[in-house]
């Protein structure tokens, strides 16, 4: 039996007016990858060397790497936050172990990341982590950039492999 | 069920639901990443002459020694097959940035396709020329490298 004040209608109304007041504080954030990263073409030497590519996708080569730019497409990797909440400090994590490159020859390193906002206005990394303020929309935009270790006469063709980076709200 | 029991649950449904929302929450993606290598034919150190021929973009890669004191080495380029216009370019570069430079200028400006030029200087390890791609793609470039 209910109390005559608290119907079991009523309650289950409150409920559901309590839940619904409770859902808009539970933003929850989503990352997007909107660009993938790309190296380019890239000239290899007779020693190994590494490619550098910028969050705004300026490439800089060490060693014999050359960079070869006919008909080459480099960028960095570009994410997009959203549906964060607003006017919040979240913290982003990029890869911290070396990943790698995958093709028709020796795998090639992958490490050195680098992150920046859309302005290219660079995003301190403690390692691994770095935060970022969400602004009132709950978005953000992260560029990526990394670091590539060609092998030496790395034998030509197309290499790939892929990375992730996570946002973690309060 | 009582009154008293279903708004006890119900208040247990408002905490949890309060403490939910205070939950950090992350989300995660993942881009690709790729490069491509580009094949390359390069000329033998102590060869002469040597031709050079990419079947993909039209990579040029000369490895050319300095040598071991002030003598200049002469190179003599010979395109064919590329951009059919424009007149005939002579470069002299002595280094290989500046030859590299003055070589994209000869192939991407559509215009030549013999042209010779005087390599100077030492130190000159690798020189890449980017072959203008397009109509040039069926085309072969060749080098002759003669070190004094």
């Amino acid at each position: 039996m209910f109390h005559p004040f608290f119907s079991k209608q009523k309650a289950v109304a409150l409920a559901a007016c309590c839940a619904l007041l409770a859902l808009p504080a539970l933003a929850v954030v989503t990352v997007t990858k909107t660009t993938d990263l790309s190296f380019g073409k890239l000239v290899p030497g007779t020693t190994s060397g590494t490619v550098n590519i910028s969050t705004s996708g300026l490439r800089t080569p060490s060693s014999s790497v050359t960079l070869f730019t006919q008909a080459s497409t480099q960028q960095a990797a570009v994410f997009a936050v959203s549906g964060g909440p607003t006017n919040t400090t979240c913290a982003l994590t990029v890869p911290s172990a070396t990943s790698s490159l995958s093709g028709t020859g020796a795998v090639m390193p992958l490490s050195g990341f680098s992150a920046s906002n859309a302005g290219n206005s660079v995003i301190p990394l403690d390692g691994s982590l770095g935060s970022i303020t969400l602004d009132g929309s709950g978005a953000y935009t992260v560029k990526v950039g990394a670091t590539l270790t060609v092998g030496a006469s790395e034998p030509a063709g197309v290499y790939t492999g892929d990375f992730s980076v996570t946002v973690t709200c309060p | 069920m009582t009154g008293h029991n279903f708004v006890h649950r119900f208040m247990v449904v408002v905490i949890a639901s309060l403490q939910f929302a205070s939950l950090a929450h992350s989300a995660t993606a993942t881009a690709n990443v790729s490069a491509e290598i580009v094949s390359i034919v390069q000329v033998s150190v102590d060869a002469s002459t040597q031709l050079l021929v990419s079947s993909t973009t039209g990579v040029l890669v000369l490895s050319i020694p300095g040598g071991g004191g002030s003598a200049a080495s002469t190179m003599t380029l010979t395109a064919s097959g590329a951009v059919a216009s424009g007149s005939p370019t002579t470069f002299t570069a002595s280094d290989s940035a500046g030859l590299a430079a003055l070589i994209t200028q000869m192939t991407t400006s559509g215009g030549t396709l013999t042209t010779s030029g005087t390599l100077s200087g030492t130190g000159v390890q690798i020189v890449v020329i980017q072959a203008a791609a397009g109509s040039s793609e069926g085309g072969t470039v060749t080098a002759i490298v003669t070190y004094n």
